[in-house]
């Protein structure tokens, strides 16, 4: 211990406290950067720009059973239920005739009720 | 987990290879080490490697072997081994054989103010570290602006061109135009880090850099004041106590903590850099060493390559101190004159100047070096936020405690030749330049925003406040001890009582600070979105988002890296009722009011057809038109397609 600077030690002591302390912080990074602990989940057109419906549910939350229904204006057409795992995206593929016009919407309902829309209103 | 780790591994290597490394070997090849002790040279080395790794990646920029991982190791590892080679010459020439580690000068300070010392940084990095456990995951806007220019340098091995395109009056998206805001530097130290480690922009690691710059700053700040008071007996004391008033106290306040969770680069850098070029050119000054004096020209380069507002303060530091020196100064002043003279036109000097030349003239001259920029910073204050702070203001930004010693602190000083005369000129014209460019910048000409400066007016109060902290106390004690008049109850209860107000002060704007909780559960839906807009975007489309509600909206660019303006933004919206200035109104109209004739003139003009909103405030608009379509949804970001 004699033979050891006091500038050693400030030295040493700081570049510990600065170590521990950035392992903490990019852990705690880490843990907040996972999506899937944030219990959210989203759902998107795979394609956004063109006239096709398949659609994806994106889970990120503890909820894995959805419900999904399509209408076409306001008249329901065709719904079901998926289960998507946590971490896991289902794309579900959707085809429609007689979309001309008319608004589709899918609603899609998680098992908390957590109910997210997407639509397109399909025009040639 | 085994990815976590060798990432973790490959991060603190790069921070040591970048950041440590290329200073130590030009401290070597200017031997350095024979000047300053161990703790001036491991934070010059810190402050020193970002110069370096600063000018070497614009030197691989202008030339074929562009920014690589390949080029900047290549580069770091030759500048290394000419700088060794340069010391191993010069050692053998003159036969020197004392071993390196035995010419630096040892730190003078005891065993039990070492513990304190160690105690004060514990605790200084603990409160940060507690800070930062809400505010690690990145999601500041000013962090997102300067990582885009940083991952474009990564991204094409290119200097970034600053600039941007803004929708003109005729309601269409303009040429590029320059950016004068950003400074090269702030993004090259940054890019080397990145391109050796292959750290992910969206992720700790520029939070924890600048953290590492601010932490480095704080002790900066500690052997700074040993410099200042080198001739006191209680340099040590003094020392302490300025530490105490900067790290544990005050720490989370801009420009601490808060300045480092923003983002803002180019104060944290300049916040370093200023404190050890006025180390070095203390030393130089006082000593009259022109090695040292091409050494502080040479780290002040490379302030000037990374912040303007910063190099302008330091300019206008210097000149205070020297009026203040002149001042106190008469009888040698001319005397003084001569020396510096002779010692600004050593060789050494004047190579430092020559290689700044050739650089600014060469290689790259720094964005703010325009007429334009020049002129926004320099004139009458031409905004509200520009005509200086009141003493109230001031002294908030300052902290009260710290602030109402160094009041005295600095009347104290006039009166404090026996410090030294140049110790005693930097350290009232470093408080009084920034204090004059806070509160009266009309008198100075100075034009920019008046609580970006006061926040650079926090070091130089902590170092005097400690100053008279210590002269109260230790005047006190050697008063009860010669005269024996005084109690020493009354030293004891004037030390609590001093302590109590600094410390309550000091913990209470820390609590004041702390967040209660972390928005990256936002900010990494914001960044989901982002993801999926990018793989179904063509070169035609146009994206507008949200800067009001979206979280970290400002690192969506870096998903699509298709500029600096894109995706286009909707600003706060006192923006669009600035009446100093004609702003475009497209940006609002499109979001707010999408089904307006305003916005469908902006619509047709910007070809914008994607916009990115937070869909509990801005998506029933959307809905209620037959050209919108929502692609997205989730909780916090919806994504809205215009068909038609």
């Amino acid at each position: 211990m004699k033979n050891i600077s006091n500038s050693k030690i400030i030295i040493t002591a700081f570049s510990f406290f600065v170590l521990i302390s950035f392992v903490f912080l990019s852990l705690v990074e880490k843990k907040q950067a996972d999506i899937n602990t944030k219990n959210v989940w989203m759902t998107y057109f795979k394609n956004p720009k063109d006239a096709s419906l398949d659609f994806a549910i994106e889970n990120h939350s503890k909820n894995n059973n959805f419900h999904w229904q399509i209408l076409s204006d306001k008249t329901l057409v065709n719904q079901g239920d998926v289960t998507v795992k946590l971490g896991e995206t289902k794309t579900l593929p959707v085809s429609l005739s007689d979309t001309q016009n008319k608004k589709i919407t899918i609603s899609v309902t998680s098992s908390d009720n957590n109910k997210k829309e997407i639509y397109k209103i399909i025009n040639n | 987990m085994l990815d976590f780790i060798s990432s973790q591994f490959a991060f603190y290597l790069t921070l040591i290879l970048v950041l440590f490394v290329p200073g130590i070997f030009l401290i070597l090849a200017t031997r350095m080490y024979k000047e300053f002790s161990l703790l001036e040279l491991f934070v010059l080395t810190f402050g020193s490697s970002i110069a370096i790794v600063d000018f070497l990646v614009i030197f691989l920029g202008r030339t074929p072997l562009h920014i690589t991982r390949a080029s900047v190791l290549g580069g770091i590892v030759a500048f290394c081994a000419t700088c060794w080679a340069l010391e191993r010459n010069y050692r053998k020439k003159n036969s020197i054989t004392t071993p390196r580690a035995e010419q630096i000068p040892e730190t003078k300070i005891s065993r039990r103010s070492t513990l304190l010392v160690v105690l004060l940084l514990f605790l200084t990095i603990f409160i940060k570290t507690i800070y930062f456990k809400d505010a690690i995951f990145p999601t500041a806007t000013d962090l997102g602006h300067h990582m885009y220019w940083t991952k474009a340098m990564v991204a094409t091995g290119q200097l970034p061109k600053y600039e941007k395109v803004d929708i003109g009056a005729d309601l269409t998206i303009g040429k590029p135009q320059p950016i004068a805001d950003f400074i090269i530097g702030e993004h090259l130290f940054f890019a080397a880090i990145a391109l050796i480690s292959g750290a992910e922009f969206v992720s700790a690691f520029p939070v924890l850099v600048l953290l590492l710059v601010h932490l480095m700053t704080v002790l900066a700040i500690f052997i700074l004041t040993r410099s200042f008071f080198k001739n006191s007996k209680h340099r040590n004391t003094i020392a302490i106590t300025a530490l105490f008033l900067i790290g544990p106290l005050f720490a989370i306040a801009s420009p601490q903590a808060k300045f480092i969770s923003g983002g803002v680069i180019g104060n944290d850098v300049g916040n370093l850099l200023i404190p050890l070029t006025m180390l070095l050119y203390l030393k130089a000054f006082i000593e009259n060493k022109a090695s040292v004096f091409a050494y502080a020209l040479f780290l002040s380069l490379g302030l000037a390559y990374t912040h303007h507002l910063s190099t302008f303060v330091f300019i206008f530091l210097a000149l205070f101190s020297i009026i203040t020196y002149a001042a106190l100064n008469t009888k040698t002043i001319l005397d003084d004159l001569r020396g510096w003279i002779q010692m600004a036109t050593k060789p050494a000097v004047l190579a430092v100047l020559a290689f700044g030349m050739i650089f600014v003239f060469f290689f790259y001259m720094p964005t703010y070096l325009n007429t334009k920029a020049i002129n926004t910073a320099v004139g009458a204050p031409s905004k509200a936020t520009r005509t200086g702070l009141t003493l109230d203001q001031l002294k908030s930004t300052a902290g009260e405690a710290r602030y109402a010693f160094a009041i005295i602190g600095i009347l104290l000083l006039f009166f404090m030749k026996k410090i030294g005369k140049y110790n005693q000129a930097f350290l009232i014209g470093w408080t009084l330049a920034l204090t004059l460019m806070s509160l009266r910048p009309d008198w100075l000409f100075v034009d920019i925003p008046s609580n970006r400066i006061a926040s650079y007016i926090v070091y130089p109060v902590s170092i005097i406040a400690a100053f008279l902290l210590v002269v109260i106390l230790t005047e006190l004690k050697s008063k009860i001890k010669n005269k024996n008049y005084l109690n020493p109850i009354f030293l004891l209860v004037t030390f609590f009582l001093f302590m109590s107000f600094v410390s309550t002060n000091g913990l209470y704007d820390n609590a004041q600070g702390l967040n209660l909780t972390s928005s990256s559960n936002e900010a990494l839906q914001t960044y989901a979105a982002s993801g999926y807009l990018a793989d179904k975007l063509s070169s035609n489309d146009i994206v507008l988002k949200d800067h009001n509600y979206l979280a970290g909206d400002s690192w969506i660019k870096l998903f699509f890296m298709k500029g600096y303006n894109y995706p286009l933004s909707r600003g706060y919206f006192k923006r669009y009722e600035d009446t100093t200035k004609t702003r475009e109104q497209c940006t609002n109209f499109m979001i707010s009011a999408p089904n307006g004739t305003e916005a469908a003139q902006c619509f047709a003009g910007t070809h914008t057809d994607f916009l990115m909103i937070d869909p509990k405030i801005d998506s029933e608009q959307f809905k209620h038109s037959a050209k919108f379509w929502q692609v997205y949804s989730s909780d916090a970001v919806g994504i809205f397609y215009k068909a038609l």
